[in-house]
């Protein structure tokens, strides 16, 4: 399973760092969390990290990042697709 | 009433005072406040009852600056972003609050702080720096005098962290300019109340903000539970993408039934604004849409609305930057009549970047023009400037010149009222305010818009429960005939709203996502599940709406109360809405009727159970509420009824 980012639908929530912060803590720690999203405030662009620490939500039906994501930037790519950024 | 158990989660925990005078810093515990009012607003509200005393002016070194992020706020709550931003009303000495989104108030929580309050002033320029639990008063020399921008990318240079954020002012609140607003992550505005006015007579340029904690909920899975479904909803939602493409979507439609029903045309001449004119603003080609390049969410928003700008023709060509709200359109251009879209993009773009009030930019100043067009100014008093109607670079000059207290921007830079002492000539008539305050909306035609701007603790504003649409606003199902027109049944329906509102600023949830104009994405069931499971309490909707919502409420009047003169006359719209008719459109001839507004204003005060002759709260509700001690203070100064 892979999750693939498009930076073009990104709206900069941030509500993926907290969901995957719940999953790793059962708390919201954005500082501890396997994705991080971060958003110049000046131009908007939007920069993704993903550490190794991503565990790809095991335990859960689906990554959490990807189900809370109402924007349609995180999608699960089956497992025989190269992890990559889509473009659109 | 018993309401609430020992609050188990989603608060950070403490409260941060800091005194710029003494420099002294000390926290003390969150939970005292947050049992009678859950947080945010709420316990802004608390503190300023309990520790301004009635004298207090909003200069003085004893007046707070008080920042309440919501209870919910961290905790991945659709929309729980906000920070309520309080102090005493520039405007009228009364209840100042002004509530903003972004990232800041988020990241207060994770430096482990749900409020922080500001006391005493410095005697030289200052931004507070707060990392964690390291927190210092730091020499603000170096970005004194600078515009918003400026100031955010100095101090990203500087501090040497992308990740921090910042609430600021801009030249406009250094300038003490009463109608300042403290702009957050480089666009957001907390523009009432002349908040960024006050944090500039504090010599406070900036407060940046980085948090590395975390925020735990009581009951962890319940709580991530309650979260999904409230997901969903907004996913399930049919009105996100219309929000989403933000609120300036619907002005693009010529034929959509506000722009006949809020706008202000011409400082107040009308409520009507040519179709021809609209299409020039709005036109998807070449009007304002066209110039969005995209659009951006606030912290854990599903809907995102707030737009980047960037101007493609004309002499703003390649002006760029965050924001515009619909705001631009009720006030930059139909207040103007200025349809050229590039000069209200620039223009509002500008009003953000001085650190100024759209709301008061754009009702004080048309009011400027209007005094140009009846002679009662003249371009000896405006250093040349020929303030007519429809002239976008004048207004864009006017902006520079408020901000700045540059020649006649000083005669307008100590509020409108005061500005119409000076000027004379009858010239108050003119100006559209609310308590002191400039309002940019019109209400002849909608009648719980009326009310609600009318009767707002903060000084016509529209947030406090204005309602629109017959089926967008208020209960549901609303009991009784209703049509926006109309007088009968506002009432109930701007005190439901009022309440909601109450709540979600105690929560920290954007209204956008909570109750607002039909929104409808969350709603009082949705906040009782996340306080229950998150908070660990075990609340029903009727102690929000019947308990946490009124005392919210009652704090504020009271605090206005204790600190002014605002009476039952003060609750009632501006003069020229009661005597002059809108001129033209499909609602020619409307304008409020005294007699049928007292009546609803009457409704209002009994459904808060205030007294309806003299508008006062009553003993009865206070007790109800708890609020005994406030109620006996109100009895020493004869502001109680019995």
């Amino acid at each position: 399973m892979r999750i693939i980012r498009n930076s073009k639908l990104c709206y900069g929530c941030q509500i993926c760092q907290l969901a995957c912060s719940f999953h790793h803590n059962k708390a919201f720690w954005p500082d501890r969390s396997s994705i991080h999203v971060s958003r110049n405030p000046q131009n908007g662009i939007i920069k993704w990290r993903v550490d190794a620490t991503c565990d790809k939500c095991v335990g859960e039906d689906e990554p959490l990042c990807v189900k809370y994501c109402m924007y349609g930037a995180l999608q699960v790519l089956n497992e025989n697709a190269k992890e990559q950024e889509v473009k659109k | 009433m018993t309401i609430t158990g020992k609050i188990k989660g989603c608060l950070a925990g403490k409260i941060l005072r800091v005194d710029l005078s003494t420099k002294n810093i000390w926290t003390e515990e969150t939970e005292k406040y947050a049992e009678k009012t859950l947080g945010g607003r709420g316990i802004n509200s608390l503190i300023m009852i309990n520790d301004i005393s009635p004298q207090v002016k909003w200069y003085d070194a004893e007046n707070l600056l008080c920042f309440g992020v919501g209870a919910l706020v961290g905790t991945m709550t659709p929309g729980a972003c906000r920070t309520d931003v309080s102090t005493v009303n520039v405007f009228n000495g009364g209840k100042g609050s002004s509530n903003v989104g972004g990232f800041w108030g988020p990241e207060l929580k994770y430096a482990g702080f749900d409020n922080l309050i500001i006391i005493g002033k410095s005697n030289k320029p200052v931004y507070l720096y707060i990392n964690d639990s390291h927190i210092e008063i730091r020499d603000a020399d170096f970005i004194w005098g600078k515009t918003i921008l400026e100031t955010e990318r100095i101090l990203r240079q500087k501090i040497g962290d992308n990740e921090i954020k910042i609430a600021s002012i801009g030249p406009a609140g250094e300038n003490r300019i009463r109608g300042s607003a403290i702009i957050i992550d480089t666009a957001k505005a907390a523009g009432g109340s002349g908040v960024g006015c006050v944090m500039g007579d504090k010599k406070l340029k900036a407060i940046v903000v980085r948090g590395h904690g975390k925020i735990e909920v009581a009951e962890p899975e319940r709580f991530m539970k309650v979260v999904s479904k409230c997901y969903q909803k907004c996913k399930n939602n049919l009105n996100k993408e219309a929000w989403r493409r933000s609120p300036l979507n619907f002005y693009a439609d010529p034929e959509w039934k506000e722009w006949n029903t809020s706008i202000v045309v011409r400082n107040g001449q009308d409520d009507y604004w040519e179709k021809e004119k609209r299409i020039e603003l709005m036109n998807p080609k070449t009007g304002i849409p066209s110039m969005k390049k995209k659009v951006r969410a606030c912290y854990s928003c599903p809907i995102g609305c707030m737009p980047f700008m960037k101007i493609n023709n004309g002499k703003y060509k390649g002006t760029k930057g965050e924001g515009l709200w619909v705001n631009a359109i009720w006030g930059h251009a139909c207040r103007f009549d200025i349809s050229n879209p590039e000069s209200i993009v620039k223009a509002w773009l500008l009003t953000n970047e001085l650190g100024l009030d759209g709301d008061y930019v754009a009702a004080g100043l048309s009011w400027a023009f209007e005094l140009y067009e009846k002679g009662i100014i003249n371009k000896k008093d405006t250093e040349g400037l020929e303030l007519t109607w429809g002239n976008g670079d004048v207004l864009i000059k006017m902006i520079r010149k408020l901000a700045y207290r540059e020649g006649f921007g000083s005669i307008l830079a100590d509020g409108m009222v005061e500005a119409a002492k000076k000027i004379g000539h009858n010239s108050e008539y003119y100006l559209i305010h609310v308590k002191g305050q400039p309002s940019i909306e019109s209400f002849r035609v909608p009648k719980g818009w009326a009310l609600a701007v009318s009767t707002s603790p903060i000084a016509g504003r529209h947030l406090r429960g204005a309602t629109f649409g017959s089926d967008d606003c208020g209960p549901k199902p609303r009991p009784g005939k209703f049509n926006v027109i109309d007088y009968q049944n506002q009432a109930i329906g701007v005190v439901w709203q009022g309440k909601t509102k109450e709540i979600e600023d105690n929560l920290g949830i954007c209204s956008y996502v909570g109750t607002w104009f039909g929104a409808n994405f969350l709603d009082i069931e949705d906040f009782v599940n996340l306080i229950n499971a998150g908070m660990g309490l075990n609340l029903t909707s009727n102690d929000l709406m019947n308990y946490y919502a009124p005392i919210g409420r009652n704090l504020e009047k009271a605090f206005n109360a204790l600190h002014t003169n605002m009476s039952r006359q003060d609750d009632l719209p501006p003069k020229r809405f009661r005597e002059e008719e809108v001129k033209s459109g499909p609602y020619k001839g409307f304008k409020i009727d005294e007699n049928e507004y007292n009546e609803i204003l009457d409704e209002f005060y009994e459904l808060w159970g205030w007294d309806k002759k003299t508008g006062m709260q009553t003993w009865s509700s206070l007790e109800k509420l708890d609020m005994k001690n406030i109620a006996k203070e109100l009895l020493r100064k004869s502001k109680l009824v019995i």
